[in-house]
């Protein structure tokens, strides 16, 4: 017998006499608990039988006393009387009935028992008569709401209701009547009728039957089953369930039983309730239930064991299956295959155990072929590694070969490339020196001389007649340079600072050698080189000609003012005396007016002469300062008491304002300052119209300045510029200066003088049409 | 991980048995949440605003007697739009709280509603005069101008004619609900509901006389609990577990009116404000003679005759024909003891 068939049986064995156990278990566990589940069903649905029977009686109770308590039953059992109101209430008694309600009929009597209203279209005068009528209107009359067992009213089942009416207005009195009504039974037979499933008895208190919807035994309902077990327990544990003979036979039956509870004011009248099912029934629907649980516990016998003996076979018998094929294939030679197993249980390990086995064995049955093998394969590995590094080396060789030529043709191509530029710094040299050629022969010809010396107090440059000029080569210039000009500036320091602070320096009139020259030391700033300055460059110009024109000029300007006043003097005092001691003889009017006109002319002329002979003194310092104190007060004073103002054709005035504090005295040429005056006052009466003249004073920190304002024409910005140069006159024109009378030298004498005597002159300021400011100053003593 | 073939098998056994466990603990599982855990969801709507006439609900929901019975529910207060009727036909709500005549006119109009229980056993619509007015019994409308809605005239009319008084015999003026037209003398006697107009003159300071219909005899069911056919059929757990519930509210509520009137004001009117405490109890106190008439009696009871009575009260008014038996409008089975 196989393995695999072996552990199937026993699977199926013991899986077989385990569930065979259980099932067997479970049938008898199981059916009790379904019987006891079926007899709760039975018992809380006859239960609720009850109950429905008991609030259907509930309802027509509660119906009676709404019927008694209606107040037009009241009033017709108070007025029997009155036809309208029992039309109204026999009205509404019927209203209240219909062929589907529950009542069958309905009844008010009064207390004598007399019908007053009723539903029924005969009125039964005396349905007294009937016991149970007679008992419910008895019960009523005494103030209580009555219910009756099932009585046969009319052969029919019914149950008679009864209420007290009472008059609202006397509660607690005496009914004034009663209401009762019949419940039809069949109502209540219809609950039962509708129960389909089951047998139900309703038993009186009595033990007779009441009602049955059994279809055995037709009149069922009617036995007396006083002495019935299940009626016996019903009165004494009121509800419960047991196993008896049925109520119609012998049948065995699971009878549920419960005794009538009734609900609030209706207590019910004892019935009982039993519902009975028959056993075998208990038994089929206990089967119902247990038979899909013994199919499934078939499924389980069958399916489990196949499952197991399918893991089984899987995990246990095909890998050690395989593991014997395999063996097998060995004995035949070949060592190839493997157990394939991926399990990790012993299955597992015997797989590995014998695959590692297998391994084994075909490393020493392969072993030493492949030593061998591998031996060859490495000596024709060493053999083919020396090839190869054979023809590395090769490679190597040519390699370096390569080198080499590379070297000669970089050192070509450098070659040519410094003779390019080799050639290129030619040109650029001698472009270079074909410009300094240039620069050298413009300074070389320059009609100055000219020096270069640098910061070092090194000769850099210098011109052939600057070289003449200062007598050699390039340390005696430079120290004949110094020499001549030691007094005006230290050259040394001069080229050591660079000119700073002095920047380009000029000096004129220096002698040398009996020549005079004019220097000019300027700075180079090289801001192309560096920040600083690279040296200083002198420039020697000889003006000794110029000066030679100069003086003679100014010789010449002096010898003839002298030349010429001399004569002038002689014709001015000629014609003086003429018209002082000879006017007799010159009667002639035309006579005297030549005379009078030569006079004149002679005394203008003696005064440009005058003006020239003091321009030319000035300008060639030779004008003398007498410098002393004076009261610069009275020196104003007097000078315009010498204007005759009065007499003139303008009727000018001419006024001195004195300042309030006291003029302090001056330093100065009185009699230069004098002339000052007079020629600003003389100008200024001269372009004056109309208006006049006003002299005033102000005092400053170290001078005293005189102010001579007038109201004349004023002089324009353009002119303005030109005033105190030689030969110019405050006029419209240059050409106009006649018509004031003036050489027009004077305030160029006045600034000339003042100048002399460290006083300013200024033009303080003027108005075209307004009038003029001029000022000058005279230091403090 | 090395697993011994011993050990395997011992497994296997191991996880057939840990399904059988767990398969177990499932079914448990599953049962104990029908039991109590999920709760089904449930919508009322109610027949007015949220107020002590609903106090039964509101106690049954805050005291979670609802929750007992697995139910989940959502008392809708009445908003204008909502029809209580229409709400339960369409499904929209569950249970709904109407007026008895809305049943049997909804019957009549083949809609397949039916009451569950009766909460108002009676209709709290009443006539009431000033005492000032000298009108101290029925007798004295005679000849007196009286302002009726068109809703109570029916059952106001009834009230008059077990009196003897005929309807030409007083001045009917039609007004709406409101207690206006008696302070304005626009009407010798008004009508409205004990529960609210004739409360509010009280707190107005008036000495007020009231007739109430049910003391005269005039059967009038008011609010009532309903549902449709179709819910009973289907989800008849779900009714008895509601009606029920309702119920056990109401007793309670009727037994601990001013516990009820505070859990009452949970519960805001329609403009979100809280209610006010004194007129809840008043309309509360003035309700449990309606809700519990006796003492005896169960809330929520309804009978033939009562349904009857009231049927026939609409039958007279013409509103409705007669021609429904009324058995069909109402069951008493979810009223258990």
């Amino acid at each position: 017998m196989k393995l695999s068939r072996k552990i199937f049986l026993i699977f199926f064995a013991s899986v077989g006499i385990t569930l065979v156990f259980g099932v067997l278990s479970a049938l008898y566990f199981g059916s009790n608990g379904v019987q006891k589940t079926f007899e709760e069903k039975q018992l809380e649905s006859a239960l609720q039988l009850i109950d429905s029977i008991d609030r259907t009686m509930y309802e027509r109770y509660l119906d009676i006393e709404s019927i008694a308590g209606l107040v037009i039953f009241q009033d017709v059992v108070k007025d029997k009387g009155d036809e309208k109101l029992v039309k109204d209430a026999d009205y509404l008694l019927k209203k209240l009935l219909s062929t589907s309600g529950p009542w069958n009929s309905l009844y008010i009597l009064n207390k004598d028992g007399e019908v007053a209203v009723s539903s029924e279209t005969e009125i039964k005068e005396n349905i007294l008569l009937n016991t149970e009528i007679k008992k419910a209107f008895e019960q009523a009359l005494e103030g209580k709401t009555y219910y009756s067992d099932v009585v046969k009213i009319s052969d029919e089942n019914t149950i008679v209701f009864s209420s007290p009416i009472v008059d609202r207005a006397e509660r607690g009195k005496l009914a004034k009547g009663v209401a009762i009504g019949f419940y039809s039974w069949p109502v209540i037979e219809e609950i039962i009728e509708n129960i389909k499933d089951r047998e139900v008895f309703l038993i009186n208190s009595r033990g007779v039957g009441i009602y049955s919807n059994s279809k055995e035994g037709e009149n069922v309902d009617t036995h007396n089953h006083q002495n019935h077990p299940t009626f016996r327990k019903a009165l004494k544990d009121k509800n419960g369930v047991m196993e008896t003979s049925s109520f119609h036979g012998e049948t065995q039956v699971l009878s549920a039983y419960v005794l009538q509870k009734g609900y609030l004011q209706y207590a019910g009248s004892g019935w009982i309730l039993v519902q009975e099912v028959p056993m075998n029934q208990i038994f089929l629907s206990v089967f119902k239930v247990i038979i899909p649980i013994l199919l499934i516990f078939l499924v389980v016998i069958v399916v489990s064991p196949l499952v197991l003996y399918l893991l089984v076979k899987n995990k246990v018998i095909l890998p050690i299956t395989e593991i014997t094929k395999i063996t097998k294939s060995y004995q035949t030679g070949s060592l190839d295959l493997r157990v394939k197993i991926n399990t990790k249980d012993e299955i597992g390990e015997l797989g590995e155990a014998f695959n590692s086995m297998a391994n084994r064995l075909s490393e020493i049955y392969t072993g030493l072929e492949r030593k061998i093998k591998e031996r060859t394969e490495n000596l024709d590995r060493n053999i083919e590694l020396l090839k190869e590094k054979n023809e590395a080396l090769d490679k190597n060789k040519s390699a370096m070969l390569n080198i080499l030529e590379d070297d000669r043709l970089l050192e070509e191509a450098l070659k040519a490339e410094k003779a390019n530029v080799e050639k290129k710094v030619e040109e650029r040299t001698r472009e270079l020196s074909r410009t300094k050629a240039r620069l050298d022969s413009s300074i070389q010809n320059l009609p100055v001389g000219f020096l270069m010396i640098d910061i070092f107090g090194k000769l850099v440059v210098s011109n052939s007649l600057a070289n003449e000029l200062l007598g050699g080569d390039s340390d005696k210039n430079i120290e004949k340079l110094k020499v001549v000009l030691k007094d005006k500036i230290d050259v040394d320091k001069y080229i050591k600072d660079c000119g700073h602070g002095s920047s380009n320096l000029k000096f004129s009139d220096i002698e040398m050698d009996g020549k005079y020259f004019q220097f000019l030391l300027s700075p180079i700033m090289a801001k192309e080189i560096a920040e600083s300055c690279i040296g200083i460059v002198v420039l020697i110009q000889d003006i000794t000609e110029a000066k030679i024109l100069e003086r003679s000029k100014d010789e010449f300007f002096s010898i003839a003012s002298h030349e010429l006043r001399t004569p002038l003097t002689a014709i001015r005092g000629n014609t003086s005396m003429i018209l002082e001691y000879y006017a007799e003889a010159i009667k002639e009017p035309e006579l005297r007016a030549m005379v009078d006109d030569i006079h004149e002319s002679s005394i203008r002329l003696i005064n440009i002469v005058n003006d020239f002979l003091n321009v030319s003194r000035l300008e060639q310092n030779r004008m003398e300062f007498d410098i002393k104190e004076f009261d610069l007060g009275e020196i104003i004073k007097e000078t315009l008491k010498e204007f005759d103002v009065t007499g003139s054709r303008k009727k000018l005035s001419l006024d001195y304002t004195e300042g309030e504090t006291k003029l302090p005295k001056v330093l100065g040429d009185a009699d230069k300052v004098r002339q000052v005056l007079i020629n600003l006052v003389g100008n200024s009466l001269k372009f004056t119209e109309k208006g006049g003249i006003t002299v005033s004073t102000e005092l400053l920190d170290k001078e005293v300045k005189v102010l001579v304002t007038d109201t004349g024409r004023g002089i324009s910005l353009k002119q303005q510029n030109l005033l105190f140069h030689k030969f110019q006159q405050a006029g419209a024109s240059l050409f106009t200066r006649d018509t004031a009378g003036g050489s027009g030298l004077g305030l160029y004498i006045s600034k000339m003088m003042l100048g002399g005597m460290g006083g300013e002159i200024k033009l303080e300021k003027s108005e075209e049409g307004k009038g003029s400011t001029f000022s000058f100053t005279v230091p403090k003593a | 991980m090395r697993i011994k073939m011993k050990n395997k098998v011992f497994l296997f056994v191991f996880l057939f048995f840990a399904l059988l466990v767990s398969a177990y603990a499932i079914y448990v599982y599953i049962e104990s949440k029908n039991d109590n855990t999920v709760l089904t969801p449930v919508s009322v709507r109610l027949k007015w605003l949220h107020q002590a006439q609903f106090a039964g609900n509101y106690v049954a929901e805050q005291k979670n007697y609802y929750k007992e019975e697995g139910l989940d529910v959502e008392l809708k207060a009445y908003d204008y739009k909502n029809d209580p009727i229409e709400e339960v036909v369409s499904g929209k709500s569950d249970f709904g709280i109407t007026g008895a005549e809305n049943i049997i006119v909804a019957r009549n109009q083949g809609k397949k509603v039916k009451a569950l229980a009766v909460v108002y056993q009676d209709s709290p619509a009443v006539a009431f005069s000033l005492k000032s007015s000298g009108i101290l019994e029925l007798k004295d409308f005679v000849g007196k101008r009286l302002g009726v809605s068109k809703d109570l005239e029916a059952v106001i009319m009834t009230m008059l004619k077990s009196s003897g008084i005929g309807s030409a015999e007083v001045k009917i003026m039609r007004t709406d609900f409101g207690i206006d037209p008696l302070i304005k003398n626009e009407v010798d006697v008004g009508t409205g509901y004990v529960t609210n107009e004739v409360i509010q003159l009280e707190e107005n300071g008036q000495e007020v006389e009231v007739f109430a219909p049910y003391k005269f005899g005039v059967k009038m069911y008011a609010d009532v609990l309903f549902t449709t056919e179709e819910m009973i059929a289907k989800n008849p757990g779900i009714v008895a577990g509601f009606v029920k519930a309702t119920l056990r509210g109401w007793e309670y509520a009727l037994s601990h009116v001013d516990e009820a009137v505070k859990l009452t004001l949970l519960y805001k009117d329609d403009n979100n404000k809280a209610l006010n405490y004194d007129h809840q109890k008043a309309l509360l106190d003035k309700s449990v003679p309606f809700i519990k008439p006796n003492i005896n009696r169960k809330v929520g009871e309804m009978n033939y005759v009562d349904w009857k009575r009231t049927n026939q009260l609409l039958v007279d008014s013409g509103v409705v024909q007669n021609k429904l038996e009324v058995s069909h409008m109402y069951t008493t089975e979810f009223i258990s003891p």
